[in-house]
């Protein structure tokens, strides 16, 4: 309540003579655009024309009073923003004016709103303390479905043919593979199940408004005819493209019209499209519109040839600190700066940067490529008391690690260095062809040892580990393998973990290891 | 006399994006190509020995500039110096290297085997916390005196702070080798910039939202809180002393006087008025070669693409000040700033994510005056019963010391957690007198009342210089943090 009692303090002078597209000025126009269509060229949701904006005002309420986050679609175009909330820096007057604004602007012409409006919207989903998500927003408010359309196909019925037709003779001797209840009402290709050697047939029937006179426009590629209560009054029996739509015309009663479409084609490019015209329906088209194409944005990073390209951003098999690294060879890896693992390898692509370098950069991105090996999350070097001392993910005090760059080699392929405590590391990590990596761990060890317990590095953990010889291991599938390259120390297998014992005695250690993809 | 009003300033820019023709008059604006092929959303711009730039965009990208400062900027060459760096902002050389504040580190970058590309990245800190929570930006500065890189660590998704991820809200300092990590500010939100000013006090600017009524310039004194208490679960990991609590729904100067750790905003941009998202912070370091603004601070503003004045000056121990709109009608939102050699100011701009009236997805500009001196409102100073005036040229004394040639308005904000907040407190001053100096360079006006806390918005579209021309910029908003007692000498 005091929240509210402060609004009425709210009388400050020089916002008094606002109107909302003043208002809307200030306080929207940087995103929205001054023109309603969406700052820097569409790249921010536009609300002219906006389905958001039609119908009830309480959704937009909501957004303006709490914000909005989360994937959306606004006019035929996918966002994924925030809008951050309004509700605490305007008032309610200034609120309504806005909404009001918006909703009488670009075309819309909806109906005003009341400051009691906004008022009453405050009070309403007082669990909703942060940002709307706004697929929990239009749970409340669903957006409204674009309008029936009263001049589509009434029980509509898609019969799909299979065969090389090239005339309508054949595709009428042909028997229907599938029939398919086609509940929009309208006519596509998308109904069939294939691109080429086809035909289809429908039916159902048109609903005349009255008495009249009606023009059909119909186009096919390849061929087909329609035929209207029983008289087949277009024949485009050919092959050949969809140029130059075939016209005619009709007297209809009011009512029922039985409508037949048959179709077919061969082979090439295929279309289809079919209008009519009369009293009371005006250039109705009876086909789907294409929906436009809605590719997902890609950015694929491609290694150049003989290089390693490295991606530092979130990718999912890491931490927030992941580091990726991809080779040209074909393979590449996923290192964690936080915890020093190897978190993972795979072959092929890389990644697609696209849900990082487009909008703001949220999510966790999959690797782009395949035969993904996680080999071992979280601190890879321990001090175990025994051998049967359990691997403490946590890292020990006094083997704290600290990540401490790359060096890049003249490939611009890295090797990693890091620290655990007073012992210090490199790790060179080098493709041998499309199928295989090569690591080598240089560890320098100071002449104090930091403790008697002995070190152990974890190679491999998650998943159960198979001998296939002393120094050869099998993990994840029996099309990987992993081996220890003497003179690095024996490893051993303990549940589900590969550990290879490190002594401390001498001033440097090595460990070599390849990893091969079968 | 009809009030201009703020707002009239603010339509014209929503509804011609830029309304006053008058910069070329002063200043030169042009855009430097980028590498052909290259998506260069810049995040830091640093300036390196031989006239070369380098900059650092937010895919992760450090190019190098030659021919920056040339007249012919279709002349410019590119050469990649780095690629791989998770969303850097805030980079500069120093002794062979690029130092650079990333998202998970800074780093320092060194090419060492001489071929013009970095072979050597190392790791100089990792101290801070992140989550994989995209808002989790970091801005670092330049080294201070003691060898400290400053850094504002934004909290997690701009609101929140986890355990998982320490050290979200506060600013720390870190010494060049790593070794220190020194705990320095609590209570930031999210920052979009930060710089020194020219006593090598720091700055950062922290936008509108939970906890920050509106945008603002903040003071970054050492073991100050800044206003969001959202970090403060942070304090025990280092057994520091728990941060103030402030009040919810309160005002800074109420909570002020409770907690004299809390540090007011040292200058509050007010939202849409003066701008949305303010960024870089830099000043004028040239000797008077970039117009008359030696020593005040430029700040970037993202969505306006826009690059604000502001005066600031020590009140009773306490930076407050004005701002001045400046500098507009940039390509794109703009984040990094520099000034180079030759007074020329670097200006870089990205609108990924965040809306921009530049339009262009990102821009690489630079900045230059032209020797003209624009007539405008100079320092704005606080006296214990008004402000006083100066201007960079003289004043017609008729005009000027009409007091109906000066407008003002004041209000404040509510310190709370929701985002944001209305302007509320409303006053209407008087402006009782004004007093033109002998020089007829400054002008001392007496208001009442004064209003301690309030924003103080000043216009002066009234105004005539000598020469018969109005102000380039009438407006002016002044943070009253602290009222002098005495009269000040200026």
């Amino acid at each position: 309540m005091r929240y509210l009692a402060l609004f009425t303090l709210l009388t400050t002078s020089s916002l008094l003579a606002q109107d909302g597209k003043d208002l809307y000025s200030i306080y929207c126009s940087a995103c929205h655009a001054p023109d309603g269509k969406g700052a820097s060229n569409g790249l921010f949701p536009p609300l002219a024309r906006s389905e958001w904006v039609r119908g009830t005002p309480e959704r937009m309420i909501q957004i303006v009073l709490r914000g909005l986050q989360g994937p959306i679609q606004a006019v035929g175009k996918n966002y994924n923003l925030v809008m951050p909330p309004q509700g605490a820096t305007l008032t309610d007057e200034q609120i309504s004016k806005i909404i009001t604004y918006v909703r009488s602007s670009w075309g819309h012409q909806e109906t005003p709103v009341t400051t009691t409006q906004i008022k009453t919207a405050r009070l309403q989903h007082p669990d909703q303390t942060s940002i709307w998500d706004a697929h929990k927003l239009l749970k409340h408010y669903p957006l409204e479905a674009p309008k029936k359309n009263p001049h589509r196909i009434n029980d509509l019925l898609s019969h799909i043919h299979h065969g090389k037709f090239k005339s309508l003779q054949e595709l009428r001797a042909s028997e229907a593979e599938n029939v398919e209840e086609e509940k929009e009402g309208f006519i596509s290709l998308d109904q069939s199940d294939r691109k080429n050697y086809f035909g289809l047939v429908w039916n159902g029937w048109l609903n005349v408004p009255q008495d009249g006179r009606y023009h059909f426009t119909f186009s096919t590629d390849d061929g087909g005819a329609l035929t209207i209560n029983g008289q087949e009054i277009i024949t485009r029996d050919r092959i050949g493209p969809a140029t130059k739509p075939s016209r005619k015309s009709i007297n209809l009663k009011k009512g029922r019209a039985d409508i037949k479409i048959e179709y077919f084609e061969y082979s090439g490019k295929e279309e289809i499209t079919l209008f009519w015209h009369g009293p009371e329906v005006n250039n109705q088209p009876l086909h789907k519109k294409k929906p436009k194409k809605r590719t997902a944005p890609s950015i694929p990073l491609v290694p150049p040839t003989g290089e390693a390209l490295i991606y530092r951003n979130f990718i999912a098999g890491s931490d927030a600190r992941g580091i990726g690294v991809g080779y040209s060879e074909g393979v590449n890896l996923l290192f964690s700066a936080e915890t020093m693992a190897l978190d993972l390898i795979w072959t092929g692509k890389f990644i697609n940067a696209a849900r990082h370098w487009t909008n703001r950069g949220q999510g966790f991105e999959k690797p782009a490529g395949n035969r993904l090996i996680p080999l071992n999350r979280g601190i890879p070097f321990n001090l175990l008391e025994s051998q049967t001392t359990s691997w403490n993910s946590k890292a020990d005090p006094k083997l704290a690690p600290r990540f401490r760059g790359y060096r890049l080699n003249a490939k611009q392929q890295p090797t990693f260095m890091y620290e655990f405590g007073d012992l210090s590391f490199t790790d060179e990590i080098l493709p041998s062809g499309a199928q295989q990596l090569t690591r080598t761990i240089h560890i320098t060890i100071p002449k104090e040892a930091p403790s008697d317990t002995p070190l152990y590095f974890r190679a491999l953990s998650g998943a159960p580990v198979t001998s296939t010889g002393e120094r050869s291991f099998t993990f994840i599938s029996e099309q990987f393998s992993l081996e220890v390259l003497a003179p690095s120390p024996l490893p051993l297998i303990r549940n589900q973990e590969l550990l290879i014992p490190i002594p401390l005695g001498q001033a440097t250690q090595t460990i070599k290891l390849t990893y091969t993809w079968k | 006399m009809k009030f201009i009003h703020p707002l009239t300033l603010a339509l014209t820019l929503g509804s011609s994006i830029y309304a006053d023709d008058r910069q070329a008059e002063f200043y030169l604006r042009e855009e430097i190509p980028t590498p052909k092929n290259e998506v260069l959303e810049l995040g830091s711009i640093a300036i390196m020995p031989d006239r070369k730039i380098a900059v650092a965009s937010r895919r992760g990208d450090v190019w190098i500039c030659e021919g920056a400062y040339e007249k012919d900027l279709s002349q410019v060459q590119w050469t990649l110096f780095a690629r791989g760096l998770h969303e850097p902002f805030g980079m500069f050389y120093r002794d062979n290297s690029l130092y650079l504040t990333q998202r998970p580190e800074i780093t320092k970058l060194t090419d060492t085997d001489g071929d013009g590309r970095a072979d050597l990245f190392e790791t100089i800190t990792h101290y801070w916390g992140i989550d994989g929570d995209y808002h989790e930006y970091n801005f670092g500065s330049d080294p201070d005196k003691e060898g400290h890189i400053w850094v504002v660590q934004c909290l997690t998704g701009s609101s929140k702070a986890s355990p998982e991820s320490p050290w979200r809200g506060w600013a720390f300092r870190y010494s060049l080798d790593g070794r220190q990590a020194l705990p320095t500010c609590s209570g930031i939100r999210s920052p979009g910039g930060i710089g020194f000013n020219h006593v090598n006090d720091c700055f950062y600017t922290d936008n509108q939202g939970v906890w920050n009524g509106s945008s603002s310039l903040k003071w970054l004194k050492p073991h100050s809180f800044q206003g969001n208490p959202t970090g403060n679960r942070y304090a025990k990991l280092l057994d520091l002393e728990e941060p103030p609590n402030p009040q919810n729904g309160s005002r800074i100067l109420i909570e002020r006087a409770k907690d004299p750790r809390i540090m007011p905003p040292a200058v509050i941009f007010p939202h849409g008025k003066v701008g949305n998202s303010p960024t870089a912070v830099i000043y004028d370091s040239t000797a008077g070669t970039f117009g008359p603004f030696q020593n005040q601070v430029f700040v970037g503003e993202q969505t306006q693409s826009q690059v604000q004045r502001v005066f600031m000056e020590k009140v009773n121990g306490i930076y407050q000040g004005a701002v001045f709109k400046f500098l507009e009608g940039f390509r794109s939102g703009i984040v990094p700033m520099r000034m180079g050699e030759d007074a020329t100011l670097f200006v870089g701009g990205t609108n990924r994510g965040w809306a921009a009236r530049g339009g262009k997805k990102f821009t690489f500009e630079r900045v230059r005056w032209n020797g003209k001196t624009p007539f405008e409102i100079h320092e704005m100073h606080a006296q214990p019963d008004g402000f006083t005036l100066t201007f960079t040229e003289e004043v017609d004394p008729t005009n000027a010391s009409n007091p109906a040639s000066y407008q003002v308005a004041a209000w404040t904000y509510i310190y709370q957690k929701s985002y944001g907040s209305p302007e509320v407190d409303p006053v209407t001053p008087i402006v009782k007198s004004a007093t033109v100096s002998p020089d007829r360079k400054s002008v001392r006006l007496v208001i009442s009342p004064l209003t301690l806390g309030h924003v103080h918005h000043l216009n002066a579209s009234g105004l005539k210089s000598a020469a018969g021309k109005t102000l380039w910029h009438p407006d002016a908003y002044y943070t009253l943090n602290e009222i002098p007692d005495s009269e000040k000498k200026r």
